[in-house]
C-alpha cells in the first residue's frame, strides 16, 4: 500500500467515525423518517368525519345524502331530524350535522360542527349543495341536462412560462420550471452546508496536526505533497459518499411522500430540465472541493488550532454570500449575478438556480462548470505548495505576510 | 552512517546552528547537549530535512536523504503528538504504515513493544485516556516499531521516570546492538553519559565539545577530589593548590588548581595510615554543562 492511500485511508476512517460526520451523513435520512412520522401521526388522529344532513325538504336531503362524498365526509342516513341530530352531536356521536333550509327560490344551509370533533373539509359539501340547487333552478326554468352544461363550460386558462435566449424563445413545460427551482435550492442550500462542513473539517484537521507537532512525524514520513493530496482525496471520497446519501434518501423521500405532502403532489422528476442533475452534481462536487483545497491551505497557515475558524472565516463568508445571491438569482439577471455565475467559488450557488429558473442555457453551464474545475486544478496547485511551506512554520506572522515572505525565499 | 558537514542555519539575526560537523556510525549513539534553544532541534529538523540549511551538507549512506529513505527513519518530535482520539493500536498502525510497515507486522509486533515499555491499558483504548508517560511511551513505540535504522529522539528521557527511563535506555541500546544510528537529546547529563558513544555540546548554535564523555571529561583534568580522611574543613581549605571545599555529610568535595595538587593532598590525607575514601576524577558532564554555559556568560 502506498502512502498516498495510507494517508487517504486514514482521513476517512477517522472522519467516518467521527459523531459530527456521521449526524451530518444521516441527517437528511433522519429529516425524512421524521416527516414520515408527522405524515404518519396526522394520518392516524385526523379520521374522516361522521356528519348528519337535516332538512325541511326531503327530496334535497335524500339527494343531498346521496351525493358523492369524495372520502371528505361519511353521512349517518339514520339521523333526519335536526332534534335528533342536535342530541348525536352533543353525546359526542356525530361531528356535525349540515342543515338545509328551502324557502321558495333560496336554499341556505348551516353546518354545525363540534370544535373536538374531526373537523371537515367543506369543499366537497358545498359543492354538492350547490349542484343540487342548480340543477333544480335549470328544472324550474325548463333547461335540460345538455343546455345546463354547456351553460357552466369554464373558459379555457394557461399559464406559459417563456425564457428568451439571444431574442429565441426557449420554452419550458408549465411544471418545469417549479420543478427545477425546488431541486436548484434544496442543492444549493446542500452545498452550502456541505462547504461550512467541510472545510472546518480539513482545516481543523490540519491545524490539529501542525498545532500537535503529529506534523513533523507525518512530514518525515511522508512528502507534504503525497499528504495534501492523500488528505483532499480522503475528503472527496467522503464528499461523494454523503451526496450519494444525500440523493438517495432525497429520492426516496419524494417519492414517498408525493402522496401525502399536496406541495409535492404536483411534483415529479420527469420535470426536471435535462443535464439539471448533472449540472448540479458538477456544482456540487468542483463547488464543495473547491473550497474545501482552500480550508486545508488555511488550516496549514496557522500556528494554533484555536486560530482556525478566524482565519476560515474569509472563506466561509464568500460561501454564505453566493448563498445568499442565490435568492437573488430568482428574480434577478443582473449583470453581477450574471458575472458571478461564471466566477469560482460563486457559481456553484449562482448558476443552477439561474439555468432552473431559465436564465441561463446549458451551453453556459458548463462553461462555467469548466471554469469552476480549472479553478479547482490552479487553486489546488497553489494550496499545495502553501501547504508545503508552512506545515512546519510555526512563526505567528500575519498570515498575507507570510505567504508573500515565502513566495520571495 | 549519518554525516553532517559543516552544517549552518541562521534565523534571521538568530543564530540557529553555526558550523556544525559530527559522524554517526552504525551501531553508534551520539548525545546532543545543550541548554533550550542552543540549536538542538535545529540540528534534527535539518538532518530530517524539514528545513533547509544555509550551508553545509547532510549525508546518510552517502547521499542526501530524500523521501526513499524515510522508511528508515524513527523521529521522535520533541513536543509529542498523538491524535487524541485514535486508539493505541490504530495510532501505532498508522504511524508505522506511514514509514512502510504493513498493518498486520505491526499489530503482531505491538503487544511485544506494551509489554516491554510497560504501557498500562488495552490495544483499544483511546489515546486521550491514557496518562501522560504512558502516551508517551506509545510514541516511542510509534518511534521504534518499525525498526528504523536512523534514529532521532529529541528530549526522550523528558517526563519518564527513572524506572521508564532505564527501559528506553535498554531499547535504545538494543536498538543500536541492531545496527541503527542512533542521535538523541537530553538534559539529564546521568543518561547521556551512560548510553552515549559520542557526545556533542551546543551553545548558542556553535559546537562547543565534541568526543566521547571520557575524553571531554579527561579534558578538564583530575581536579575534583571526594575525600573522607581525618583532615578537617580549615586544613583543607588552607592546603596549597585547593580552591574550594563544600562538605557533603561527613565527606569532602574539593576543586584542585591541577591534577598534580592530588598527589600532595593524598600524602597528606593517608599521613596517619588508611582512609575510607579518596577519589580524584574530572568534573561531571553536569559540571562540564554549568562551566561552558557559565563561560559563556
Amino acid at each position: 500500500m502506498n502512502k498516498f492511500m495510507v494517508v487517504t485511508r486514514q482521513v476517512i476512517r477517522k472522519d467516518i467515525k467521527s459523531p459530527a460526520y456521521l449526524f451530518s451523513l444521516f441527517f437528511p435520512v433522519l429529516i425524512i423518517a421524521a416527516i414520515a412520522l408527522f405524515a404518519f401521526i396526522t394520518n392516524k388522529t385526523n379520521q374522516t368525519p361522521t356528519i348528519a344532513i337535516t332538512s325541511n325538504n326531503v327530496a334535497l336531503r335524500n339527494a343531498m345524502v346521496e351525493s358523492p362524498t369524495h372520502g371528505d365526509y361519511r353521512v349517518n342516513k339514520a339521523i333526519s331530524t335536526e332534534r335528533v341530530a342536535e342530541k348525536r352531536l352533543s353525546h359526542e356521536k356525530i361531528d356535525g350535522y349540515l342543515n338545509v333550509t328551502t324557502a321558495g327560490q333560496t336554499v341556505s344551509a348551516v353546518y354545525r360542527q363540534r370544535t373536538n370533533g374531526n373537523s371537515l373539509d367543506s369543499d366537497t359539501l358545498k359543492n354538492n349543495l350547490n349542484t343540487l340547487k342548480l340543477r333544480q333552478a335549470a328544472q324550474q326554468l325548463g333547461l335540460t341536462a345538455k343546455q345546463l352544461q354547456q351553460l357552466f363550460v369554464p373558459a379555457s386558462y394557461k399559464t406559459q412560462n417563456v425564457a428568451y435566449q439571444n431574442g429565441v424563445v426557449r420554452r419550458q413545460k408549465s411544471n418545469q420550471q417549479g420543478a427545477n427551482l425546488v431541486v436548484a435550492f434544496v442543492v444549493t442550500f446542500l452545498i452550502y452546508m456541505f462547504i461550512a462542513m467541510y472545510t472546518s473539517m480539513i482545516a481543523q484537521e490540519t491545524a490539529t496536526e501542525k498545532g500537535s507537532h503529529i506534523m513533523e512525524i507525518l512530514v518525515s514520513s511522508v512528502s507534504p505533497v503525497t499528504q495534501f493530496f492523500g488528505k483532499v482525496t480522503g475528503m472527496l471520497a467522503l464528499i461523494v459518499l454523503q451526496v450519494i446519501i444525500t440523493g438517495v434518501a432525497g429520492l426516496i423521500g419524494m417519492q414517498y411522500f408525493n402522496h401525502n405532502i399536496s406541495f409535492l403532489g404536483n411534483f415529479s422528476f420527469s420535470q426536471i430540465q435535462p443535464g439539471m442533475v448533472s449540472v448540479l452534481v458538477a456544482y456540487f462536487v468542483l463547488g464543495v472541493m473547491l473550497y474545501t483545497v482552500i480550508a486545508a491551505m488555511l488550516g496549514s497557515m496557522v500556528t494554533r488550532q484555536e486560530e482556525v475558524s478566524q482565519a476560515l472565516s474569509p472563506l466561509t463568508t464568500v460561501g454564505m454570500l453566493a448563498y445568499v445571491a442565490s435568492f437573488i438569482a430568482v428574480n434577478s439577471n443582473s449583470l453581477l449575478i450574471r458575472i458571478g455565475s461564471y466566477v469560482p467559488f460563486l457559481s456553484q450557488s449562482l448558476m443552477p438556480v439561474r439555468y432552473a429558473v431559465g436564465n441561463a442555457a446549458l451551453s453556459e453551464v458548463w462553461v462555467s462548470v469548466a471554469i469552476a474545475a480549472i479553478a479547482l486544478v490552479l487553486m489546488t496547485w497553489i494550496a499545495c505548495r502553501v501547504y508545503q511551506q508552512h506545515v512546519l512554520d510555526y512563526s505567528n506572522r500575519k498570515h498575507w505576510y507570510q505567504f508573500g515572505r515565502k513566495r520571495r525565499s | 552512517m549519518l554525516t553532517v558537514t559543516n552544517l549552518t542555519k541562521r534565523f534571521g539575526p538568530k543564530q540557529g546552528v553555526e558550523d556544525e560537523s559530527f559522524t554517526i556510525q552504525e551501531g553508534e549513539i551520539m548525545g546532543l547537549i545543550g541548554q533550550n534553544g542552543a540549536g538542538k532541534t535545529t540540528t534534527f529538523r535539518m538532518i530530517l530535512n524539514l528545513l533547509q540549511p544555509d550551508s553545509g551538507t547532510v549525508l546518510w549512506q552517502g547521499h542526501p536523504l530524500t523521501k526513499a529513505d524515510y522508511n528508515t527513519v524513527g523521529f521522535l518530535p520533541e513536543e509529542r503528538g498523538l491524535y487524541t482520539r485514535m486508539s493505541i493500536q490504530d495510532q501505532v498502525v498508522y504511524f508505522a504504515a506511514l514509514r512502510g510497515q504493513k498493518p498486520a507486522v505491526t499489530r503482531k509486533a505491538l503487544p511485544q513493544w506494551m509489554a516491554r515499555f510497560n504501557v498500562k491499558g488495552k490495544l483499544t483504548d483511546k489515546i486521550k485516556d491514557l496518562s501522560k508517560g504512558n502516551q508517551q511511551k506509545v510514541q516511542l513505540i510509534a518511534t521504534l516499531i518499525h525498526q528504523p535504522k536512523l534514529i532521532i529522539l529529541d528530549e526522550p528521557f523528558s517526563g519518564l521516570d527513572p524506572v521508564n527511563a532505564q527501559l528506553l535506555e535498554d531499547s535504545i541500546i538494543e536498538m543500536k546492538q541492531h545496527g541503527a544510528s542512533i542521535i538523541f537529546s537530553s538534559h539529564d547529563m546521568a543518561n547521556v553519559e551512560r548510553i552515549s558513544d559520542h557526545l556533542l555540546m551546543l551553545r548558542n548554535g556553535e559546537t562547543v565539545l565534541s568526543g566521547t564523555p571520557d575524553e571531554i571529561r579527561s579534558q578538564f583534568g583530575n581536579t575534583r577530589v571526594r575525600l573522607r580522611s581525618p583532615l578537617d574543613h580549615a586544613t583543607l581549605a588552607a592546603f596549597p593548590g585547593v580552591n574550594d571545599v563544600q562538605q557533603r555529610g561527613n565527606a569532602y568535595e574539593l576543586t584542585l588548581d591541577n591534577e598534580n595538587v592530588g598527589h600532595d593532598l593524598f600524602k597528606a590525607a593517608t599521613s596517619q595510615g588508611y582512609i575510607p575514601e579518596f577519589s580524584q576524577e574530572p568534573p561531571s558532564l553536569d559540571e562540564i554543562f554549568r562551566i561552558e554555559v557559565a563561560n559563556h556568560e
